[in-house]
């Protein structure tokens, strides 16, 4: 009996449930149709309160039956998931279907004891009425998924719905072409189709129609799957579905063509249509690209958390009482993890590492050991304090940073065609004055021409991919740089790896967009355009009907808004990341990744936004913490793309930025310079609008000269320097600007007078070395020549280019006074020609500098600086190679520009009787910072001579520096 | 004493070569199914780039010629060589290439190759494109095909960098937009090319800096070795950062010092042999990629030079010009195979003679699309710098297979005898020439490399399928 009663009777009775659940589902409804039907008939007749009325009688009848129809659905549906097998999400959506249905039932049946007690009582009205509507709630949900787990999870959505359109629309157009839809005959493969299938748009809605109810979301009939791509290559019982390449011989297609009469799929319902197959057929041919229809089996990572999470914000309390926020995180971080904390560094390696990281210098060995000798408390702070008011040596040293992360660079593809714009002076001069973080966003994402180049990206000639138009590669590059969301999947697909789909990179795009873009998915037209909007909709609206302008200060000011937290918290990461060698979350471009601590992030972010962004308040709070003023690891940062979390032990070694390397050779060497015109007049631009800040005042510079004031002179002391810089600048006018007039001008006349050398005058005596070249040689300019002829040719430093040096640009002279001994500078300026020629003409300053140095970062990128690190910045670099190739090290063993850096390094060191032992000691102070141990000077000694009388060469100087430089010991950030 | 210092140096830095070697490996393969094991028929190659747009129907696909006259209906114009037999039945090439025609039957033409439709023509992004596999501009660093084959296949002999580029100044107009891909993109820095702009100079790059003595680069070297053992982190734990640093160094060192530097010194070689491969500086960078294929280069690029309107990127005085442009190659591309052959490692090398795209008197772009023409062509030919394939043609192109797996003899594809003289039979595009390149190679096509945590393949989205048409075994 009881045999009977399980293997027959209760099946039976489990597989009735999906007819036993109309019941409840209809007559709660019907019971809050009464009730409405009464409500509103209680108000015609103007009774006092509708609400607490007994329950209509017709609703209670309902409302009984539904009571026991829904204990009688409950029990079949508890015996029916015994039976059947779910798995994946069906078997998640039926453990709450389960639970959603026996909390019905208990709220079905409280609602009618109330009902029975309302109407006894007359009171109770308005609980009893709640209690009805959360029932018609609840039966709603429970029948939901219920739905779900029989027709499919997309069934109401209007994805679905689109793909019905699609298909719909997909079937007409083929009906049109082949007349009508007919099911395929049986047992004959379709031919391959002439055109690109995309699973999304073709396959996905016809596994959804025909498959789905025994496949697809987590139901396995015969053992197959189809909802990603890797189950239909690993097939079911009978093999393999599918062998991409070649869709005639996959099973798949075998099996819905009917090849077996006996194997048909779909083995019920309608027969796949030969189109249909065909289609099928061809996507197989063609590799069988998964789409992101389906599930797949991506681990998509969840959508990053907006808001700054203020419970994760560490504030000054009993506990952590530490004034500086990284320690109130970190003391009870290393404490929990029982950790030990690094030891703390020296004031030498304190100075050198903050000196680095803030103004990008090398300090002196007389400075650290000043630093270290001095007994003030505060020291350090106050030191940080100083370095970050070094407005220029900031700027110089952080440009590096944002142009990597702004792909701004002054070479590079899209020039050639004037397809890219660089944003140098923009840039500079927001550092320079030390723009909020969110006013930089805000004027790159709503520029002004000064800083349009960021959102107008790179435009190549020709025919571009939808998805790398330019007003995508904006969108692509604002969501990196600013918010470390990736929208470059995006921007062809749906992601596969995250949440976001291709709407929200085509909704950002269409902000820039002068027309709307049609959506492309993988270049394939999706007849749909995405409503301008930014991919966190919840921060702001962008109005559609507002010109692109408009709207992109809009987007600027949604972008900056208070509730954006991802803007905080990736520009805190990257920034901690730079002084500690890697991130708080590994890679600096996922929003969605794990923090080794969320309360640092957060802590920092809060701190940022709620010290107005000032990044360098945002500086002073890291370098000032307790880790930085910590040993670093001297191992291997975890990678970026590190599936696990990393405990942070303390921060890494890093090597020195190439910028930095670059910088600190040519002042500790005081080499003369290198780069090219281009490079001098990128720099003076900067300087310019900068108003020449020390240390880059000019010697002396003229008042205007103009065709009112046609000349000045200029008579300067520069003893002591090592170079002469002679520029000419155009005013009011960037110097990058190709409106420069045809002017002739020129250093007139300029003299150059040093002691004299030869002991036969009296001292002070001055001798005329040398005419300089004029400034000017096209454009009309002549040469004016001393009669008295040059006695000793200067050395011209500048590269002469085919473009030469003329009035039509600024001009730059530089030259070498090495050897000169010379001390004052006298020069006539002014414009060289008549009055008729120089109509119209600007006015123009003349200015004298001294030993001016080209930083590195404005200079272009040579192959000395790729062999240290610098990329091109045709993309956004956030982090750039840590380590050296061995094709950089061959650049460092036996490159051009390294080497005559170096050779000239050596020759303007070689001071004739300096004994070895000083220039060695002098050396590891310059570039160690410390004195020679006696082994390392006794090596170095008898590596520069045999013996003690002989004089150093500058060969063999050269190659001291060589093996000096290359020591890991100055190389790294330690 | 100095192979003693070498050894103790080396085994000194061996723990830092083993913890970086972990570094240049090749990222993780997506989770795609792992392609069948394909065995390689080739393990090295050199790619012969014809950069400017070399003519289909002037080199390795002969047309219908009419020779200059006054007078001239330039429609009538589908090339302007006559045709030659070749070593292979029934194949002809156009003239001026004679020595190559005699050992077509080491080889294989493909005649259908066609390029992608980018509208108004830079040269650039189809050198890009054929590069790399991806049309520009893309939103991460596309690695060159070299660097792809460097990175799957690594070094051949430890001594010499796999990607080696020869040819190509890098500081012409339009050399931002080749460093665009004449990089190694996302396989980072370890896998990029090593780049030679001028054969007669490749000796000074694996040579110590201009003006430093063979001994006093000996004893700069002893004495950083000294100097970072007397140091105190030299002595103390390991740093990752200084041992990755040393073993680079050491690297460059060894390279210079390495029996393989001499292959660089073209001049080494016997005159007789100079002189047949010196055509100007393409033919001498064949000479240079013979030698290195010898001591074991991986991929070799040679290029014949991107400069603007000049080499073959014939805008104006076509016909004049190719005839030099064949000169260029015909002799040393034929030394090349020949003494490759000679070798017997003709059959490992894979040599890929191909240019961005074609070119065609009438046609700009391809046949039925207006695109901005970058030359005029005169109604009537009266002079003979009108005479010649000025226009872009996308339509159809040449490309030639010599070598290591590939069907002797073979003419593949074909294109139609009259304008438009495009593609008929057999279209293969860049993603399907890759793929049989990878194959050949025994990369599967749809490998990938996980960047930015989604799978980039080494063909477009993995499609590229190799023509096993073309190989010599199926």
């Amino acid at each position: 009996m009881s045999d009977v009663l399980f293997q027959y009777l209760l099946p039976f009775v489990a597989r009735l449930h999906p007819i036993f659940v109309h019941f409840p589902i209809a007559l709660v409804f019907a019971a809050v149709v009464a009730e409405v039907l009464a409500f509103r008939r209680a108000r015609l007749e103007s009774r006092t309160s509708p609400f607490s009325a007994t329950p209509d009688p017709v609703a209670f009848f309902c409302l009984s039956f539904a009571a026991l129809s829904c204990v009688v659905a409950g029990s079949s549906g508890w015996l029916l998931a015994g039976i059947e097998e779910f798995h994946g999400d069906a078997a998640e959506t039926l453990f709450i279907h389960r639970w959603g249905g026996v909390t019905l039932t208990s709220f079905v049946l409280l609602c009618w004891l109330c009902a029975r007690w309302t109407s006894r009582r007359h009171s109770g009205g308005k609980i009893y009425r709640a209690l009805l509507a959360v029932c018609m709630l609840v039966t709603g949900l429970v029948g939901h998924t219920g739905g779900t787990l029989v027709h499919g999870d997309d069934l109401f959505s209007f994805a679905a719905l689109d793909r019905e359109d699609a298909r719909a629309s997909l079937a007409d157009r083929e009906s049109s072409a082949a007349g009508t839809i007919e099911a395929a005959p049986d047992g004959v493969v379709p031919a391959a189709l002439n055109q690109k299938v995309d699973y999304d748009t073709h396959i996905h809605p016809i596994i959804q129609n025909s498959c789905a109810k025994c496949h697809l979301g987590g139901k396995a009939k015969g053992g197959f799957r189809m909802d990603t791509r890797d189950e239909l290559l690993r097939g079911g019982e009978t093999g393999a579905a599918i062998s991409p390449g070649n869709g005639a011989k996959s099973h798949l297609v075998e099996l819905v063509s009917g090849l077996d009469p006996d194997k048909i799929m779909p083995n019920k319902g309608r027969r796949l249509t030969t189109q249909e197959i065909a289609l099928i057929r061809t996507w197989v041919d063609q590799g069988a690209i998964w789409g992101t229809s389906a599930t797949d089996a991506y681990q998509r990572s969840e959508k990053p958390v907006l808001g700054l999470n203020r419970s994760h914000v560490i504030e000054v309390s009993a506990e952590t009482p530490q004034t500086n926020p990284v320690d109130r995180v970190l003391a009870p971080y290393f404490r929990k993890n029982a950790l030990e904390l690094p030891k703390l560094i020296d004031d030498r390696t304190f100075m050198r590492r903050v000196s680095l990281d803030l103004v990008g210098h090398y300090p002196s060995f007389e400075q650290i050991e000043e630093f270290v000798a001095s007994s003030e408390p505060d020291k350090r702070v106050t030191l940080v304090r100083d370095l970050l008011a070094r407005d220029l040596d900031y700027a110089i040293n952080w440009i590096s940073f944002w142009n990597d992360l702004l792909r701004n660079d002054y070479t590079g593809a899209g020039y050639v065609d004037r397809g890219r714009k660089d944003i140098t002076s923009w840039l500079f001069s927001a550092l320079l004055q030390n723009y909020s973080y969110t006013r930089m966003v805000k004027e790159l994402v709503n520029p002004s021409e000064a800083s349009s180049g960021f959102v107008k990206g790179i435009v190549w000639r020709g025919a571009v991919n939808p998805n790398e138009r330019p007003e995508m590669q904006a969108a692509q590059n604002i969501a990196q740089a600013f918010m470390a969301v990736n929208l470059k999947c995006t921007s062809c697909h749906d992601s596969f790896v995250d949440q976001w789909k291709l709407d929200d990179a085509y909704g950002m795009a269409n902000i820039f967009a002068k027309e709307p873009i049609e959506s492309h998915r993988c270049d394939v037209p999706t007849g749909q355009t995405a409503q301008p909007k930014f991919f966190f909709p919840e921060l702001g609206k962008i109005d559609e009907t507002l010109p692109r302008e408009k709207r992109m200060q809009q987007l600027a000011s949604v972008l900056t808004s208070k509730d954006n937290g991802l803007l905080p918290k990736a520009i805190t990461n990257r920034i901690w990341a730079q002084l500690m060698g890697a991130g708080i979350v590994a890679s600096l471009d996922d929003a969605s990744g794990t923090a080794w601590s969320p309360e640092l992030l957060e802590t920092l972010a809060f701190e940022l936004q709620s010290n107005d962004f000032d990044l360098k308040h945002l500086l002073t709070v890291i370098v000032t913490s307790s880790i930085y003023q910590r040993e670093f690891l001297n191992e291997s940062p975890p990678p970026s793309d590190a599936k696990n979390v990393t405990v942070f032990k303390g921060g890494f070694e890093r090597r020195m930025k190439s910028e930095q390397f670059e910088d600190t050779l040519r002042e500790v060497f005081a080499a003369p310079e290198s780069g090219t015109k281009k490079e001098w007049i990128r720099w003076l631009s900067l300087l310019n609008d900068a108003k020449f800040p020390a240390p880059y005042t000019p010697k002396a510079h003229t008042t205007a000269i103009s065709s009112a004031a046609p000349s000045a002179t200029i008579d300067i002391d520069i003893t002591g320097a090592k170079t002469l810089w002679l520029v000419a600048v155009p005013e009011g006018i960037p110097l990058l600007s190709r409106r420069i007039p045809k002017t002739p001008l020129l250093w007139r006349a300029p003299t150059l007078l040093s002691a004299s050398g030869s002991g036969k005058g009296k001292p002070g005596d001055t001798t005329l070395l040398s005419r300089l070249q004029p400034l000017a040689v096209g454009d009309g300019a002549t040469l004016v020549l001393d009669p008295t002829a040059p006695k000793k040719e200067l050395t011209f430093l500048g590269k002469p280019e085919s473009e030469a040096i003329a009035a039509r640009s600024p001009s730059v002279l530089a030259y070498s006074l090495k050897g000169l001994n010379a001390k004052r500078f006298q020069a006539e300026v002014g414009f060289q020609a008549t009055a008729d020629s120089i109509k119209g003409a600007r006015s123009f300053r003349f200015l004298v500098f001294t030993d001016l140095s080209l930083p590195a970062s404005i200079q272009d990128r040579s192959s000395f600086a790729t062999a240290l690190g610098r990329l091109a910045r045709d993309n956004i670099v956030s982090e750039r190679p840590s380590t050296l190739t061995t094709l950089d090290a061959l650049e460092l063993t036996n490159g051009e520009e390294f080497h005559a850096l170096l050779k000239q390094a050596a020759l303007s060191m070689v001071v004739p009787g300096k004994p070895a032992s000083n220039i060695v000691d002098d050396l590891w102070k310059a570039l160690l910072l410390r004195e020679p141990t006696p082994e390392e000077a006794t090596q170095a000694k008898a590596f520069l001579v045999a013996n003690s009388t002989q004089s150093v060469q500058p060969a063999k100087l050269e190659d001291l520096l060589w093996s000096m430089v290359l020591l890991p010991e100055f190389q790294l950030v330690r | 004493m100095e192979a003693l210092t070498r050894r103790k140096f080396l085994a000194e830095l061996s723990a830092a070569a083993l913890a970086a070697s972990t570094l240049g490996a090749p990222r993780t393969a997506w989770c795609g199914e792992k392609a069948a094991e394909i065995k390689p028929a080739a393990d090295r190659v050199i790619l012969l780039w014809m950069s400017g747009g070399m003519a289909h129907t002037e080199t390795f696909d002969p047309k219908r010629h009419v020779d200059f006259e006054k007078d001239l209906d330039p429609d009538r114009v589908l090339a302007t060589f006559p045709s030659i037999p070749t070593a292979v039945d029934g194949l002809r090439i156009s003239s001026g290439l004679e020595r190559l025609a005699s050992v077509m039957d080491r080889g294989a033409v493909i005649r259908s190759y066609r390029a992608a439709d980018l509208g108004f023509i830079l040269h650039t992004r189809h050198q890009y494109h054929w590069h790399t596999g991806y049309v520009p501009p893309q939103t991460i660093a596309m690695p060159h095909i070299g660097a792809i084959i460097a990175n799957m296949r690594g070094q051949i002999n430890p001594d010499v960098p796999a990607f080696i580029h020869i040819g190509q100044r890098l500081e012409l107009p339009g050399s931002e937009e080749i460093k665009a891909y004449l990089t190694a993109g996302y396989l980072g820095a370890e896998h990029g090319p090593f780049v030679i702009p001028d054969a007669i100079e490749a000796r000074r790059y694996v040579s110590p800096p201009a003006g430093v003595s063979p001994a006093r680069f000996e004893d700069r070297n002893k004495f950083f070795r000294r100097l970072v053992e007397a140091s105190e982190s030299g002595r103390t734990a390991s740093s990752f950062h200084q041992e990755s640093m040393l073993r680079s160094l050491d690297g460059s060192y060894r390279l210079l010092h390495s029996p393989a530097a001499r292959a660089f010194d073209i001049t080494d070689e016997p005159p007789h042999i100079y002189e047949e491969y010196d055509t100007g500086r393409f033919g001498l960078g064949c000479l240079l990629a013979r030698r290195l294929c010898e001591v074991g280069a991986r991929f070799i690029e040679v290029t014949s030079e991107w400069v603007q309107f000049d080499n073959w990127d014939t805008h104006n005085n076509g016909h004049t010009r190719t005839i030099e442009m064949k000169r260029w190659i015909d002799r040393p591309v034929t030394r090349l195979i020949l003494d490759l052959e000679e070798r017997g490692l003709l059959d490992r090398t894979l040599i890929i003679l191909a240019s961005e795209f074609s070119r065609d008197l009438m046609i700009e772009g391809r046949a039925g699309v207006e695109v901005k023409a970058q030359a005029r062509v005169p109604e009537r030919i009266n002079e003979m710098r009108h005479y010649g394939l000025h226009k872009h043609f996308t339509g159809a192109g040449s490309a030639v297979l010599f070598g290591g797996g590939v069907k002797r003899g073979l003419v593949y594809g074909s294109t139609s005898d009259e304008r438009p003289c495009e593609v008929v039979t057999d279209e293969i595009r860049i993603e399907d020439l890759h793929a049989s390149i990878f194959h050949l190679l025994g990369i599967p096509p749809d490998h990938s490399f996980e960047v930015e945590k989604r799978p980039i393949y080494v063909t477009r989205d993995g499609v590229g399928k190799a023509r096993s048409q073309l190989f010599a075994s199926a």
